[in-house]
């Protein structure tokens, strides 16, 4: 089981690298457009070494177990790209709602793949966006809904001893994904 | 084509039931204006069938027939029913009115129904209910059952009732089929008075289709329909 | 037209015996279909009217729903229940900013009791607004028992500031379930906001552990442990940090938790009761659509003892169209008056229900105008019937064409 999860994880390292499109007065971006290419490339390279360690080993190792933890404390301090920062951006992407109050001013995060919060791994921290709703209100948007967000990308910093950034979206429009 | 004197007039008329022998062929015969027309015919002889042509209800596949200066062999059926409302009225044997109706309802449902008919009504009358109530006086019906369902009425009542229905609006026909047949004589001829007397002062043309003899001297034109099969 | 209605309405009139009965089942049909819609709204209504700003809801390993409906809405009850220890835990997840804990399984006249700490007033949001007092304030803390109210319990029993009120343990049915050696004194009541707060009764934690610790001498409502907690309520620093708290929760060992993004468990429990409803919608068509035939049968079988009155109707210069007509007519008007019963129906039920649904479910039903969509549905029924009416009605025109003025002697 742990496993298939590496391989899961591995998987969805290799989709990172995809290539841009043209620009609207929205630049339309893709998800790979957030990672800094530096990280994607350690990345790259810790699966890879990873997946060699992991190779020769049972299922039931529990070793595995400490990878598996090693990796994932790896996304989640996963750095941002200030490539996009302050830039008003285009992005596509599943709803995760946040709150339990079903309004049209929910806040929600944006995720690259569907399933992000049941059974699949949860994305690293430079692929999730949190997304702020027009204060006229949002699109009716429910768990797993593929939608086109429009807005300025931003930096949200919160002073911990981590000093983890993370990505936000003052939406200026939410269309559903046709 | 029709002349003034005629209020009814049948040319030629070819009509057969389906499967069955003719019942009229190559049959004529015209009904003068101001007449009180005695129709004679046994069972079996069309009369309820020459009846709904008249009445515009039944189509004749040959022939003419003229009723009050319109040629019902040219007009539609919804055409000829209208026409029906506006200037005939009828009489039955029996179950003539609508039993949810009361008295007056039943008299006063052709006023209703066609504005033609309520203005006719009008032009002799304040209202429409004085109209009605009219009628019911020259029939002898007492005010009591204006507002009884009709239902309740006894049968020389109901008779009348529908006599009275027929007359209102002045149409210019009024037909009577058999009316009397299910009242007494001494009823009958109660009936027959009223019946007269009413189409006498409104000015209407009579007809009475009968297989009753007695009932014939009563009326100065008469119409024996014509034996099944045979030309007349 | 108007005659045409009069005349209508006095031959059903006259046939009111067995039309009644028509009018009676199309009134029950349009009535279940009238309540599926009143259900599928008011329900839309009460659980989009959560409480915000909460990223994580974290309980015992359980069903993710059944926290939520349990934490938030106050529905169901406990399963099991999280040791105190937990909290140290759980705060020494670094991503996680404020942890505001929920004890529940107390009644007030019915209304839940909340067990939780003053942090609940800073950190729950409604409709994204911070919650207010409309007087008073938060409980203290130590040993004063005191409690806060929602809006809608203060305003039903009436109850102000420095009121004295007992709590009853349980859902306070059944003898000596209260905890009446400890009044509590109202220290708030905070505005409505439309949440299920506005339910609520809020009182210290160290309130509700020692109503709970046999201290005051009754062993009966004493636990094996002291501080159990129904759920955490979680907020962090990034919301976006959510995926990764939940993981860390997930894998603690000791004790074993669950971590649930509301949100997220809310959608998949809409999904399922959207299934439920639809279902319930369908079912509800079905039962009016058979009624409505039921009219038009009705109306048929009785045509063959009606000949008499087409026939007379004709006589007097009716065309068969009209005949067709006004059974249609007649159709509408049997439908129109079981749809008025059916209002009346509605109403009644709400009326009835209203408390039990709102105790047992948290659904807010009330007595009001048709909504949009009962319009469009009624409006439907009558287009249903009208089709429907149609089948006596070609029947009636042709028996009217055939007889013309001689009807079958029946």
């Amino acid at each position: 089981m742990k496993k298939l999860l590496l391989i899961t994880f591995s998987f969805l390292a290799l989709m990172l690298p995809i290539p841009p499109s043209h620009a609207q007065t929205h630049k339309e971006i893709f998800w790979d457009d957030l990672i800094p290419p530096e990280w994607a490339r350690q990345t790259a390279k810790e699966f890879a070494k990873f997946f060699q360690k992991t190779g020769s080993m049972q299922d039931s190792d529990p070793r595995i177990d400490d990878l598996y933890d090693k990796l994932r404390k790896h996304w989640d301090a996963a750095p941002i790209s200030k490539k996009y920062i302050g830039k008003p951006i285009r992005i596509s992407g599943y709803v995760v709602p946040l709150d339990a109050e079903r309004s049209l001013s929910r806040e929600f995060l944006l995720v690259p793949y569907f399933g992000a919060c049941i059974h699949t791994p949860s994305p690293p921290a430079n692929q999730i966006i949190l997304v702020v709703p027009p204060a006229t209100g949002g699109l009716k948007v429910r768990s797993m809904d593929a939608v086109w967000v429009d807005g300025i990308l931003s930096e949200s910093r919160v002073d911990t001893d981590m000093g983890r950034s993370a990505y936000k979206l003052e939406a200026i429009k939410i269309a559903p994904f046709k | 084509m029709s002349s003034d004197h005629t209020v009814i007039e049948v040319k030629d008329l070819q009509f057969a039931w389906p499967q069955q022998t003719p019942l009229f062929d190559h049959f004529n015969f015209t009904i003068q204006v101001n007449q009180k027309t005695y129709i004679a015919g046994p069972s079996g002889s069309g009369k309820s069938t020459l009846l709904n042509l008249l009445a515009g209800v039944l189509d004749a596949p040959h022939g003419e027939i003229w009723v009050n200066g319109h040629a019902f062999h040219q007009l539609s059926g919804p055409q000829r029913d209208q026409i029906r409302g506006e200037e005939m009225g009828f009489i039955f044997q029996q179950f003539n009115l609508i039993p949810y109706l009361s008295t007056l309802e039943n008299i006063l449902l052709p006023l209703n129904l066609f504005p033609k008919r309520k203005a006719a009504a009008l032009k002799d009358f304040a209202s429409i209910k004085e109209a009605g109530m009219y009628l019911m006086t020259r029939l002898s019906l007492p005010f009591s059952i204006v507002d009884q369902p009709s239902h309740q009425l006894s049968v020389g009542q109901q008779q009348r009732v529908a006599a009275a229905r027929a007359f209102i609006g002045n149409p210019q026909i009024v037909i009577a089929d058999e009316p009397c047949s299910a009242l007494d004589w001494e009823n009958q001829s109660h009936f027959m008075q009223l019946f007269l007397e009413l189409g006498e002062s409104q000015k209407t043309n009579l007809l009475m289709v009968s297989h009753d003899e007695r009932l014939a001297p009563f009326f100065n034109q008469r119409i024996d329909l014509p034996k099944r099969g045979i030309d007349q | 037209m108007m005659y045409w209605i009069k005349l209508a309405i006095q031959s059903a009139l006259s046939r009111k015996a067995s039309l009644l009965i028509i009018v009676f089942s199309t009134a029950i049909s349009v009535t279940i279909l009238l309540a599926a819609f009143k259900i599928r709204d008011d329900t839309k209504t009460s659980f989009t009217n959560a409480i915000s700003g909460v990223d994580l809801v974290v309980g015992n390993k359980a069903s993710p729903t059944e926290l939520i409906l349990h934490s938030i809405f106050h529905i169901g009850r406990p399963t099991s229940l999280v040791p105190g220890s937990a909290i140290k835990e759980i705060e020494s997840i670094s991503q996680v900013k404020w942890l505001v804990p929920i004890q529940l399984g107390d009644s007030y006249r019915s209304y839940p009791v909340i067990g939780t700490t003053t942090d609940f007033f800073q950190q729950i949001r409604a409709q994204n607004k911070a919650l207010a007092f409309s007087s008073g304030n938060s409980f203290g803390g130590g040993n004063h028992h005191e409690v806060v109210l929602g809006a809608n319990v203060a305003r039903q029993f009436k109850h102000q500031l420095s009121d004295k009120i007992t709590l009853s343990h349980g859902s306070g049915i059944g003898p000596a379930q209260d905890h009446t050696d400890t009044p509590f004194t109202i220290a708030g009541i905070l505005e409505s906001n439309g949440t299920p707060i506005d339910n609520s009764i809020l009182i210290s934690t160290q309130s509700f552990n020692s109503l709970h610790d046999g201290s005051d001498g009754k062993v009966l409502f004493a636990q094996l442990s002291n501080s159990q907690y129904s759920a955490f309520f979680l907020g962090l620093n990034q919301r976006s940090a959510v995926f990764s708290v939940r993981r860390q929760i997930d894998s603690l060992k000791s004790p074993p938790l669950m971590a649930v993004m509301p949100g997220v468990a809310l959608d998949d429990l809409w999904k399922t009761l959207e299934v439920a409803e639809n279902a319930l919608l369908l079912v509800s068509v079905g039962v009016v659509l058979t009624s409505i035939l039921g009219i038009a049968a009705a109306l048929l079988i009785s045509l063959e003892s009606r000949r008499r009155e087409l026939a007379t109707l004709r006589v007097v210069g009716v065309k068969p169209l009209q005949i067709l007509f006004s059974i249609i007519l007649e159709s509408l008007l049997i439908v129109t008056a079981g749809i008025i019963l059916a209002w009346i129906f509605l109403q009644a039920l709400v009326f009835i229900f209203s408390d039990w649904l709102m105790k047992e479910w948290g659904i807010l039903s009330t007595v009001g105008p048709p909504t949009a969509n009962d319009l469009i549905g009624l409006l439907m029924i009558l287009i249903a019937a009208l089709i429907c009416s149609i089948i006596p009605g070609i029947k009636a025109y042709r028996l009217a064409l055939h007889d013309g003025l001689n009807p079958p002697n029946i």
